[in-house]
């Protein structure tokens, strides 16, 4: 093997760590995550908060709700999870008595779409 | 025909040289990709590794070491200094005859003998690692928590350490725990701490020596990129501060300064931020946000 050779099979070679090392993104939305997706301007989320992924959200009354199921917290105040996180959205004054964010107009099974929306995105 | 000849050698000579620098490259990506640099504290870096990055750490602080030095007689090492020293600097420094807090003992690289740097370092290069720390090797910066004064005394009472015998520096706190009794019972924090001129001040730095950013995503900052709290980037702009507080700068200072005031349930812990900190803190938040 000559030395062409040899850097040709070394660059290869790094490219494929490269690519095997990339995570995937990009999953498509499911129906449920879809549906949740149209509630945030339905029921008036967008109206106070920002999502990147979400263009006609740009409100800058609550904070964004980017990367979801990365924050550690809900309203500074509740551990976050699935679970907790559609108690929230049903009563957010149950769990912060002066918050600024209005009681919204939710079913349980919404507030759930909603959660699945916001932690896909 | 000559010509054709040296050509060739310089053409030869470029692949080997290409050759050799992709394979050292490839060789530190995978030291890197595949872990095998050892990060754990149990043991130090190799002796290479070491003596390039205690040169790099003489030359860096050297390079940035303001040479003018003060008198050091003119400062005060037995009160407010020795209370200092015993608070913030014994448990990993030790003092002599006392040895450093059981924690101290597992870092790596190890905090140095204090008596050892009083020797070695200069009074310029003592004040400027007190007051800058030394990245990722444990020291912290103090500039944010000490005055220039207590600075200045803590140097000079390093300086009188290796001359004291352990019985010597025994009694010297033994004396000084008695004047304490009498000193009315307020924050050390409070007590000593003068604050620095505004222009001394920097938000950004401010923001990451109260930790902020181990929580918070704040741009301009590479390490602040979690999401324990809300992002503070374009903060200023919301319309309200942990959703209760109207968002204004004063609103800002106070909700920095004292969270707990006015959400007690919130999760943000006060940090005990002085109002000059907090107050370059939200010059930093205005910089980084949008324009209204």
């Amino acid at each position: 093997m000559n030395n062409k050779n040899i850097s040709k099979a070394v660059f290869i070679a790094l490219i494929g760590i490269g690519l095997a090392s990339t995570p995937s993104y990009g999953r498509a939305l499911t129906a449920f995550e879809k549906d949740g997706k149209k509630l945030m301007i339905t029921k008036g989320c967008s109206s106070c908060h920002q999502l990147t992924k979400l263009p006609a959200a740009k409100g800058l009354v609550g904070p964004p709700l980017d990367n979801m199921a990365a924050q550690n917290y809900i309203a500074g105040v509740l551990p976050n999870s699935r679970e907790n996180l559609i108690q929230f959205l049903l009563n957010p004054q149950a769990f912060h008595p002066d918050t600024a964010m209005p009681t919204p107009n939710l079913s349980k099974q919404e507030a759930q779409r909603i959660t699945d929306y916001l932690w896909k995105e | 025909m000559t010509k054709k000849i040296i050509i060739k050698l310089n053409k030869r000579f470029y692949s080997i040289a290409a050759l050799v620098l992709l394979l050292i490259s490839a060789g530190a990506f995978s030291l890197v990709y595949f872990g095998v640099y050892n990060v754990s504290a149990l043991t130090g870096h190799t002796t290479l590794v070491y003596k390039f990055l205690e040169h790099a750490r003489i030359q860096a602080v050297d390079a940035r070491i303001d040479k003018k030095v003060p008198e050091l007689s003119g400062f005060d090492w037995k009160n407010s200094a020795l209370e200092n020293y015993q608070r913030h600097c014994i448990s990993c420094h030790g003092a002599p005859g006392v040895a450093p807090e059981p924690f101290s003992l597992g870092m790596m690289p190890p905090p140095s003998a204090i008596v050892r740097v009083a020797r070695q370092r200069s009074p310029a290069e003592l004040y400027w690692v007190i007051e800058n720390g030394i990245k990722m090797s444990g020291m912290p910066a103090w500039k944010y928590r000490l005055s220039k004064a207590e600075i200045w005394e803590l140097v000079a009472l390093i300086k009188v350490l290796p001359t004291l015998s352990k019985a010597q520096y025994a009694q010297l706190t033994e004396s000084h725990r008695d004047l304490e009794a009498n000193v009315t019972q307020t924050p050390l924090e409070k007590r000593f701490s003068q604050p620095r001129a505004r222009q001394e001040i920097s938000g950004r730095v401010a923001l990451q020596q109260y930790n902020c950013s181990s929580c918070h995503v704040i741009d301009g900052i590479a390490s602040a990129s979690y999401h324990v709290g809300p992002p503070l980037n374009n903060m200023v702009n919301r319309r309200y501060i942990a959703g209760t507080l109207p968002t204004t700068r004063e609103n800002l200072v106070k909700w920095i300064m004292n969270p707990t005031q006015y959400k007690p349930q919130s999760l943000m812990p006060d940090l005990n931020v002085t109002r000059p900190h907090a107050e370059a803190m939200v010059d930093y938040l205005y910089e980084i946000s949008d324009a209204r």
